[in-house]
Protein backbone atom coordinates (compact mmCIF):
# COMPACT_ATOMS: atom_id res chain seq x y z
CA UNK A 1 0.00 0.00 0.00
CA UNK A 2 1.40 3.44 -1.12
CA UNK A 3 2.00 6.13 1.58
CA UNK A 4 -0.48 8.26 0.08
CA UNK A 5 -3.08 5.47 0.69
CA UNK A 6 -1.94 5.30 4.28
CA UNK A 7 -2.42 8.70 4.67
CA UNK A 8 -5.76 9.17 2.77
CA UNK A 9 -6.67 6.48 5.28
CA UNK A 10 -5.56 8.19 8.63
CA UNK A 11 -7.34 11.40 7.38
CA UNK A 12 -10.68 9.21 6.83
CA UNK A 13 -10.22 8.21 10.29
CA UNK A 14 -9.66 11.42 11.82
CA UNK A 15 -12.43 13.05 10.38
CA UNK A 16 -14.91 10.38 11.03
CA UNK A 17 -13.78 10.76 14.95
CA UNK A 18 -14.06 14.53 14.41
CA UNK A 19 -15.39 17.44 13.03
CA UNK A 20 -12.17 18.96 11.38
CA UNK A 21 -12.18 19.62 7.57
CA UNK A 22 -10.54 16.90 5.64
CA UNK A 23 -8.87 19.61 3.05
CA UNK A 24 -6.96 21.01 6.07
CA UNK A 25 -5.35 17.69 6.69
CA UNK A 26 -1.88 17.06 5.05
CA UNK A 27 1.57 14.82 6.00
CA UNK A 28 2.26 17.90 8.26
CA UNK A 29 -0.58 17.86 10.29
CA UNK A 30 1.01 17.33 13.81
CA UNK A 31 -0.93 14.51 16.03
CA UNK A 32 0.88 15.41 19.62
CA UNK A 33 2.45 18.40 20.54
CA UNK A 34 2.81 21.98 19.89
CA UNK A 35 -0.22 22.39 16.98
CA UNK A 36 -1.73 19.32 17.61
CA UNK A 37 -5.70 18.92 16.12
CA UNK A 38 -6.73 16.24 18.21
CA UNK A 39 -6.43 15.32 21.95
CA UNK A 40 -5.14 12.55 23.85
CA UNK A 41 -8.30 10.92 23.88
CA UNK A 42 -8.61 10.64 19.84
CA UNK A 43 -5.36 10.04 19.42
CA UNK A 44 -5.74 6.72 21.41
CA UNK A 45 -8.96 6.43 19.23
CA UNK A 46 -6.84 6.72 16.58
CA UNK A 47 -4.18 4.29 17.21
CA UNK A 48 -6.43 1.52 17.70
CA UNK A 49 -8.15 2.10 14.39
CA UNK A 50 -4.51 2.25 12.91
CA UNK A 51 -3.79 -1.01 15.20
CA UNK A 52 -7.00 -2.57 13.43
CA UNK A 53 -5.80 -1.62 10.25
CA UNK A 54 -2.25 -2.51 10.32
CA UNK A 55 -3.65 -6.31 10.96
CA UNK A 56 -6.59 -6.35 8.46
CA UNK A 57 -4.80 -4.47 5.88
CA UNK A 58 -0.86 -4.61 5.64
CA UNK A 59 -1.17 -7.89 7.62
CA UNK A 60 1.48 -6.17 10.00
CA UNK A 61 1.39 -5.48 14.23
CA UNK A 62 1.35 -1.62 14.97
CA UNK A 63 2.93 -1.92 18.48
CA UNK A 64 1.82 1.92 19.14
CA UNK A 65 3.03 1.65 22.89
CA UNK A 66 6.55 1.00 22.70
CA UNK A 67 9.27 3.20 24.16
CA UNK A 68 10.00 4.46 19.87
CA UNK A 69 6.34 5.54 19.72
CA UNK A 70 6.84 6.87 23.38
CA UNK A 71 9.87 8.90 22.18
CA UNK A 72 9.52 12.89 20.93
CA UNK A 73 11.96 12.98 18.74
CA UNK A 74 11.26 9.73 16.87
CA UNK A 75 7.71 8.95 17.52
CA UNK A 76 5.13 8.14 14.66
CA UNK A 77 2.47 10.64 16.41
CA UNK A 78 4.36 13.52 15.49
CA UNK A 79 2.48 14.06 12.21
CA UNK A 80 0.06 12.56 9.86
CA UNK A 81 3.00 11.64 7.43
CA UNK A 82 5.33 10.24 10.08
CA UNK A 83 2.54 7.87 11.64
CA UNK A 84 1.69 6.85 7.67
CA UNK A 85 5.49 6.19 7.01
CA UNK A 86 5.31 4.15 10.41
CA UNK A 87 2.51 2.05 8.94
CA UNK A 88 3.96 1.78 5.78
CA UNK A 89 7.44 0.48 6.64
CA UNK A 90 5.32 -2.51 8.71
CA UNK A 91 4.54 -3.92 5.39
CA UNK A 92 8.01 -4.14 3.92
CA UNK B 1 -22.32 -16.83 22.62
CA UNK B 2 -25.26 -15.29 23.87
CA UNK B 3 -25.06 -11.60 22.54
CA UNK B 4 -25.69 -9.73 25.80
CA UNK B 5 -22.82 -12.21 27.15
CA UNK B 6 -20.50 -9.62 28.94
CA UNK B 7 -16.76 -11.17 29.38
CA UNK B 8 -14.55 -10.03 32.72
CA UNK B 9 -10.94 -11.09 33.19
CA UNK B 10 -10.47 -11.69 36.80
CA UNK B 11 -6.65 -11.46 37.66
CA UNK B 12 -5.68 -14.32 40.82
CA UNK B 13 -8.48 -15.87 39.78
CA UNK B 14 -6.99 -19.67 40.91
CA UNK B 15 -7.28 -19.02 44.81
CA UNK B 16 -9.18 -16.83 47.09
CA UNK B 17 -11.18 -13.69 46.45
CA UNK B 18 -10.42 -14.07 43.55
CA UNK B 19 -11.76 -17.23 42.77
CA UNK B 20 -14.90 -16.36 44.52
CA UNK B 21 -15.59 -13.42 42.62
CA UNK B 22 -15.15 -15.33 39.45
CA UNK B 23 -17.48 -18.00 40.11
CA UNK B 24 -20.52 -15.55 41.73
CA UNK B 25 -19.60 -13.76 37.99
CA UNK B 26 -20.37 -16.82 36.18
CA UNK B 27 -22.95 -17.14 38.42
CA UNK B 28 -24.44 -13.64 37.35
CA UNK B 29 -23.88 -14.79 33.61
CA UNK B 30 -20.51 -13.22 32.90
CA UNK B 31 -17.84 -14.93 31.05
CA UNK B 32 -15.08 -14.99 32.92
CA UNK B 33 -11.42 -15.32 31.47
CA UNK B 34 -9.05 -15.91 34.91
CA UNK B 35 -5.78 -15.43 35.23
CA UNK B 36 -3.55 -17.16 37.47
CA UNK B 37 0.45 -18.13 37.91
CA UNK B 38 -0.71 -21.60 39.01
CA UNK B 39 -3.25 -23.13 36.95
CA UNK B 40 -3.23 -27.03 38.21
CA UNK B 41 -6.89 -26.35 40.16
CA UNK B 42 -9.90 -28.21 38.72
CA UNK B 43 -11.76 -25.41 37.95
CA UNK B 44 -14.55 -26.09 35.41
CA UNK B 45 -16.89 -22.55 35.67
CA UNK B 46 -14.76 -20.51 34.21
CA UNK B 47 -12.05 -20.36 32.21
CA UNK B 48 -8.23 -20.16 33.56
CA UNK B 49 -5.19 -18.86 31.41
CA UNK B 50 -1.52 -19.72 33.22
CA UNK B 51 -0.17 -15.98 33.17
CA UNK B 52 2.06 -13.75 35.30
CA UNK B 53 1.04 -10.10 35.63
CA UNK B 54 4.36 -8.81 36.25
CA UNK B 55 5.02 -9.54 32.89
CA UNK B 56 3.36 -7.24 30.38
CA UNK B 57 4.20 -9.62 27.32
CA UNK B 58 2.63 -12.38 28.68
CA UNK B 59 -0.37 -10.64 29.59
CA UNK B 60 -0.65 -9.41 26.39
CA UNK B 61 -0.14 -12.67 25.04
CA UNK B 62 -2.73 -14.17 27.16
CA UNK B 63 -5.52 -11.99 26.37
CA UNK B 64 -4.86 -11.54 22.66
CA UNK B 65 -8.15 -12.75 21.88
CA UNK B 66 -9.88 -10.55 23.64
CA UNK B 67 -8.34 -7.24 21.30
CA UNK B 68 -11.28 -6.92 19.19
CA UNK B 69 -13.85 -9.00 21.24
CA UNK B 70 -17.21 -6.91 21.39
CA UNK B 71 -18.32 -8.35 24.72
CA UNK B 72 -15.09 -7.38 26.87
CA UNK B 73 -16.67 -5.39 29.69
CA UNK B 74 -14.22 -5.24 32.50
CA UNK B 75 -11.23 -6.32 34.85
CA UNK B 76 -10.85 -6.99 38.20
CA UNK B 77 -7.21 -6.96 39.33
CA UNK B 78 -7.30 -9.15 42.56
CA UNK B 79 -4.07 -11.11 41.82
CA UNK B 80 -1.51 -10.12 45.00
CA UNK B 81 1.12 -11.22 47.11
CA UNK B 82 1.73 -10.63 50.76
CA UNK B 83 5.19 -10.40 52.81
CA UNK B 84 3.99 -9.84 56.14
CA UNK B 85 7.58 -8.15 57.76
CA UNK B 86 9.74 -5.25 58.52
CA UNK B 87 10.60 -3.87 55.64
CA UNK B 88 14.17 -4.13 56.95
CA UNK B 89 14.19 -7.69 57.27
CA UNK B 90 12.59 -8.16 53.81
CA UNK B 91 14.59 -9.49 51.08
CA UNK B 92 15.24 -7.30 48.14
CA UNK B 93 14.31 -9.74 45.94
CA UNK B 94 10.54 -10.49 47.84
CA UNK B 95 10.11 -6.50 47.80
CA UNK B 96 10.86 -6.30 44.45
CA UNK B 97 8.07 -9.48 43.99
CA UNK B 98 5.46 -7.81 45.86
CA UNK B 99 5.71 -4.68 44.22
CA UNK B 100 5.86 -5.99 40.43
CA UNK B 101 3.02 -8.23 41.17
CA UNK B 102 0.62 -5.76 43.33
CA UNK B 103 1.67 -2.86 41.59
CA UNK B 104 3.29 -3.08 38.20
CA UNK B 105 0.65 -6.03 37.74
CA UNK B 106 -2.35 -3.95 38.29
CA UNK B 107 -0.89 -1.10 35.97
CA UNK B 108 -0.05 -3.82 33.05
CA UNK B 109 -3.35 -5.29 33.03
CA UNK B 110 -5.28 -1.94 33.41
CA UNK B 111 -3.38 -0.85 30.40
CA UNK B 112 -3.96 -3.36 28.50
CA UNK B 113 -7.17 -4.45 28.51
CA UNK B 114 -8.18 -0.47 29.06
CA UNK B 115 -6.91 0.09 26.10
CA UNK B 116 -9.40 -2.73 24.48
CA UNK B 117 -12.10 -1.33 26.42
CA UNK B 118 -12.10 2.17 24.75
CA UNK B 119 -13.39 0.92 21.50
CA UNK B 120 -16.00 -0.50 23.08
CA UNK B 121 -16.82 3.19 24.77
CA UNK B 122 -17.75 1.25 28.04
CA UNK B 123 -16.32 -0.95 30.92
CA UNK B 124 -15.37 -1.36 34.04
CA UNK B 125 -11.93 -1.88 36.66
CA UNK B 126 -11.95 -2.87 39.69
CA UNK B 127 -8.32 -2.84 41.29
CA UNK B 128 -7.58 -4.34 44.70
CA UNK B 129 -5.73 -2.38 47.83
CA UNK B 130 -6.31 -2.92 51.40
CA UNK B 131 -7.42 -1.40 54.76
CA UNK B 132 -3.90 -1.74 55.77
CA UNK B 133 -2.91 1.58 53.30
CA UNK B 134 -4.58 3.97 55.67
CA UNK B 135 -3.85 2.26 58.61
CA UNK B 136 -0.25 2.41 58.04
CA UNK B 137 0.04 -1.16 59.70
CA UNK B 138 3.38 -1.89 61.27
CA UNK B 139 4.98 -4.92 59.73
CA UNK B 140 3.29 -4.41 56.15
CA UNK B 141 5.28 -1.74 54.75
CA UNK B 142 6.64 -3.23 51.81
CA UNK B 143 2.69 -4.47 50.79
CA UNK B 144 1.17 -1.09 51.83
CA UNK B 145 3.83 0.94 49.81
CA UNK B 146 2.32 -1.49 46.77
CA UNK B 147 -1.13 -1.19 47.09
CA UNK B 148 -1.23 2.58 48.15
CA UNK B 149 0.32 2.58 44.64
CA UNK B 150 -2.50 0.56 43.30
CA UNK B 151 -4.58 3.79 45.00
CA UNK B 152 -2.74 6.63 43.05
CA UNK B 153 -2.98 4.48 39.97
CA UNK B 154 -6.70 4.03 40.53
CA UNK B 155 -7.70 8.11 40.97
CA UNK B 156 -4.94 9.04 37.84
CA UNK B 157 -6.26 6.38 35.49
CA UNK B 158 -9.66 6.65 36.52
CA UNK B 159 -9.75 10.67 34.79
CA UNK B 160 -7.34 8.72 31.99
CA UNK B 161 -10.74 6.48 31.25
CA UNK B 162 -13.46 8.68 32.28
CA UNK B 163 -14.16 10.20 28.34
CA UNK B 164 -14.28 6.41 27.27
CA UNK B 165 -17.02 5.96 30.19
CA UNK B 166 -14.77 3.30 31.87
CA UNK B 167 -15.05 3.72 35.52
CA UNK B 168 -11.95 2.46 37.71
CA UNK B 169 -12.06 1.86 41.15
CA UNK B 170 -10.79 0.54 44.23
CA UNK B 171 -12.05 -2.16 47.19
CA UNK B 172 -9.98 -2.52 50.07
CA UNK B 173 -10.95 -5.35 52.18
CA UNK B 174 -9.54 -5.38 55.76
CA UNK B 175 -8.73 -9.29 56.88
CA UNK B 176 -10.14 -12.17 54.88
CA UNK B 177 -10.13 -15.65 55.63
CA UNK B 178 -7.75 -16.65 52.54
CA UNK B 179 -4.15 -17.75 52.11
CA UNK B 180 -3.18 -14.92 52.22
CA UNK B 181 -3.54 -14.25 55.78
CA UNK B 182 -2.78 -17.71 56.01
CA UNK B 183 0.29 -17.39 57.90
CA UNK B 184 -0.25 -13.69 60.09
CA UNK B 185 -1.28 -14.63 64.16
CA UNK B 186 -4.94 -14.71 64.60
CA UNK B 187 -4.08 -11.97 67.48
CA UNK B 188 -3.10 -9.60 65.00
CA UNK B 189 -5.90 -10.46 62.74
CA UNK B 190 -8.42 -9.57 65.52
CA UNK B 191 -6.77 -6.09 66.20
CA UNK B 192 -6.88 -5.14 62.87
CA UNK B 193 -10.59 -5.81 62.95
CA UNK B 194 -10.60 -4.07 65.71
CA UNK B 195 -9.28 -0.85 63.72
CA UNK B 196 -12.43 -0.93 61.34
CA UNK B 197 -15.44 0.73 61.72
CA UNK B 198 -17.87 -2.62 61.16
CA UNK B 199 -15.37 -4.89 64.12
CA UNK B 200 -16.27 -8.32 62.04
CA UNK B 201 -13.97 -9.51 59.99
CA UNK B 202 -15.44 -9.70 56.30
CA UNK B 203 -16.14 -12.53 53.93
CA UNK B 204 -15.24 -13.18 49.99
CA UNK B 205 -19.06 -12.40 50.08
CA UNK B 206 -18.85 -8.82 51.50
CA UNK B 207 -16.17 -8.19 48.73
CA UNK B 208 -18.62 -9.58 45.63
CA UNK B 209 -21.39 -7.85 47.02
CA UNK B 210 -19.42 -4.19 46.61
CA UNK B 211 -17.70 -5.23 43.31
CA UNK B 212 -20.68 -6.60 41.40
CA UNK B 213 -22.44 -3.04 42.42
CA UNK B 214 -19.30 -1.34 41.26
CA UNK B 215 -20.09 -3.61 37.46
CA UNK B 216 -23.65 -2.76 37.04
CA UNK B 217 -24.24 -0.69 34.45
CA UNK B 218 -25.99 2.08 36.83
CA UNK B 219 -23.24 2.74 38.44
CA UNK B 220 -21.11 5.22 35.59
CA UNK B 221 -20.96 7.95 38.18
CA UNK B 222 -18.82 6.06 40.59
CA UNK B 223 -14.83 6.09 39.56
CA UNK B 224 -11.93 7.39 40.99
CA UNK B 225 -13.13 5.60 44.58
CA UNK B 226 -11.27 3.68 47.21
CA UNK B 227 -14.01 1.61 49.06
CA UNK B 228 -12.62 0.14 52.19
CA UNK B 229 -14.59 -2.65 53.33
CA UNK B 230 -15.50 -2.49 56.98
CA UNK B 231 -14.67 1.72 56.99
CA UNK B 232 -11.97 3.07 58.07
Amino acid sequence: MTKEAIVARIVSELTNMTNLDPVKLNEGTPLIGRGAVIKSVQLVELMLAMEDFAEDELNAKFDWTSDVAMSSERSPFRSIGSLADTLAALEQ
Amino acid sequence: MDSDMRTLVITGASRGIGAHLARRAVEQGFRVVGLARNTSQEISAYELRRCDVADAQAVQKSLEDLRRDDSLYGLINTAGIASMNLAVMTPPETIQRIIFTNLIGTINCSSIVGKWLTKQKRGRIVNFSTIAVPLGLKGESVYVASKAGVEGFTRSFAREMADFNITVNAVAPGPIETNLIAKVPPEKIAAIVERQIIQRMAEPEDVWKVVSMLLEPDARMITGQIINIGGV
